[in-house]
């Protein structure tokens, strides 16, 4: 069974590090971006399965990638990963499907991942 | 009788100064109460129009009832008698006599107690009868023949009335009837002559004047008051309003912080638990490494937030804008270079305000804050002088810009477009700006930027 591809847009060169080898780690292949304008371009090229999607980044912020990314692939799960908490209502009544803050424990990342890609 | 010219030209002299006098007194109150006891006085006062006995009627058009107001003179012939003694033994100038009108004590109390239990209903009145006349037909009637008999006033005046030559004319605003004035020559019964029924008309003017404008002056008084009252009470709101939205800009604060300290946490966190469950030292040492490099952004977190407390206590010092630009600079450091955002200042060294550090501060941090927020990445510049009293300060950037429309909404309390926004900066800069005698001028075009000046005392 080939591999569940996922898209990680973080702006954070270490996080990005660490989210991609923990995922990878429990066998997703993980493609990354630093930014929004790249994000909405892989989406549009890669078959995705998944995208992680931080809120504050340079040049796109996540609100409006999140907005792009929908339009072009509107079934496609996101999970809102960020160090806001207090947006979490706006996020998940127009378009997350998770929106989950960041703790310094991934696992809560990795089960929730796993649990929309129906891997557990 | 023929008046010679002599004659005549005394009459007219007297009649002006009396109508002076008088008008002078009524000019002189916004008291209801007083204009009345004034007018009454005028003319009863043996050395005005010498009548016996006034009383003023108000007419309510809307119920159609017409109520005793004021009364003046004697209820009988013993009253009579008492009071016209006790008076002819003094010589009381008329000003001293308006004067106590006004502030003395009236000793005989029962025609005006009288005059004030009456209420008549005016639908009920016959046409022919003289109180009905008197509002419909507007004018003065000179009336000799009344008789218990032959009445021709209404019914609830009897108990005052005496056998008599009466006057009743209406007393008369701008626009309608609003009362009528009854005076008679009771127990003296003095012939009530032109010269007299001349001057009862122009009385009446004058006090029905003098009540509208007493009317008009208590109901701006009265508007006068509520809105002082209203202006107290906003007072008290928005100084609560002020509270709270300085906790609010500490809250903003604090979600900045947690933000920027949440993320190397996160990184040291998921590095460390790695190095825990990992046996290849390579892997190890680099992750480590990478800590390390995350332990010193909280270092650089930490050393703003030390350099910074927004719950000093207020006083108003001299502040050094140089200085405070600086402090909200370093604050914003990490976001200018996440977002590669070209900062310029051009600030003259020695320029400062009269101000509390931690105001100038907020008003800084929210311009360079809601600039940050608009822009991807480009250029803010911050200037800075002395102008005349004011140090003018301006911070632009280029960024999205303010749609015009919006543009005078910025400074309304939570207007925002922002995600998130509460909408309480600019309007939060506008007030501390203006609690110093400043102001505040936004300029933005759309796609194009925005610049945010203010003038605060040098």
């Amino acid at each position: 069974m080939a591999k569940k591809k996922i898209l990680l847009v973080e702006d954070e060169e270490n996080e990005r590090l660490l989210y991609k080898e923990e995922l990878e780690k429990d066998g997703f292949e993980v493609i990354c971006s630093s930014n929004g304008t790249d994000a909405v371009e892989m989406v549009g090229k890669e078959k995705c399965d998944l995208v992680i999607l931080d809120l504050q980044m340079p040049q796109m912020d996540g609100i409006e990638t999140l907005g792009k990314i929908l339009t072009k692939k509107r079934d496609l799960p996101i999970i809102i990963y960020t160090a806001y908490p207090q947006y979490k209502d706006q996020f998940l009544t127009w378009a997350a499907d998770a929106y989950l803050t960041k703790t310094t424990d991934i696992s809560l990342l990795k089960n929730k991942v796993k649990k929309i890609l129906g891997e557990q | 009788m023929v008046k010679t010219f002599e004659e005549t030209c005394r009459l007219l002299n007297y009649e002006l100064y009396l109508l002076h006098t008088i008008s002078k007194a009524l000019k002189g109150t916004f008291n209801e109460d007083f204009i009345l006891k004034l007018t009454l006085t005028g003319l009863t006062a043996n050395g005005a129009l010498g009548l016996s006995r006034a009383s003023v009627f108000y007419y309510d058009r809307e119920k159609a009832l017409i109520y005793g107001k004021a009364g003046i003179g004697p209820y009988n012939e013993d009253e009579a008698l008492e009071i016209w003694s006790d008076l002819s033994r003094k010589s009381i100038p008329l000003e001293s006599y308006l004067q106590h009108a006004v502030e003395g004590s009236v000793t005989i109390q029962k025609f005006p107690e009288k005059v004030c239990d009456i209420v008549i209903n005016i639908d009920e009145l016959p046409p022919e009868n003289y109180f009905k006349r008197v509002i419909a037909e507007r004018k003065i009637f000179h009336l000799t023949d009344i008789s218990e008999e032959n009445f021709g006033l209404p019914k609830e005046i009897r108990d005052i009335f005496v056998p008599s030559e009466i006057i009743i004319l209406p007393l008369s605003s701008s626009r309608n009837v609003i009362g009528i004035i009854m005076a008679d020559n009771a127990f003296h019964y003095n012939p009530v002559d032109e010269s007299t029924l001349r001057l009862v008309s122009l009385l009446s003017i004058q006090t029905g004047i003098a009540l509208e404008n007493a009317r008009n002056h208590n109901v701006i008084k009265r508007q006068l008051e509520e809105l002082r009252e209203l202006h107290s009470a906003m007072e008290i709101l928005q100084e609560e309003f002020i509270k709270k939205e300085k906790l609010s800009t500490i809250g903003k604060m604090a979600s900045y912080f947690v933000h920027e300290i949440k993320n190397p946490l996160v990184t040291v966190g998921g590095f460390a638990k790695r190095i825990t469950e990992s046996e290849d030292i390579n892997i190890i040492k680099r992750d480590a490494g990478i800590i390390l490099k995350e332990i010193k952004k909280f270092e650089q977190i930490l050393g703003k937030l030390s350099g910074f407390t927004l719950l000093s206590p207020s006083k108003v010092e001299r502040v050094s804008l140089v200085e405070t630009v600086k402090e909200v600079i370093d604050f914003f450091e990490l976001e200018f270079s996440r977002k590669h955002i070209n900062i310029q200042i051009d600030i003259k060294e020695n320029v400062y305000m009269k101000a509390e550090r931690v105001q100038i501060f907020e008003v800084l941090f929210n311009l360079v804050s809601n600039s940050v927020e608009s822009m991807k990445t480009g250029t803010i510049k911050i200037t800075g002088a002395k102008e005349a009293f004011f140090v003018k300060i301006t911070v632009s950037d280029t960024g999205k810009g303010i749609p015009s429309e919006n543009i005078p909404r910025v400074t309304e309390p939570f207007f925002s477009t922002k995600t998130g926004g509460f909408g309480l900066g600019l309007f939060i800069v506008e007030n501390i700006i203006e609690n110093y005698g400043g102001k505040m001028e936004v300029s933005s075009a759309e796609n194009r930027g925005t610049a945010v000046t203010v003038y605060l005392p040098a």
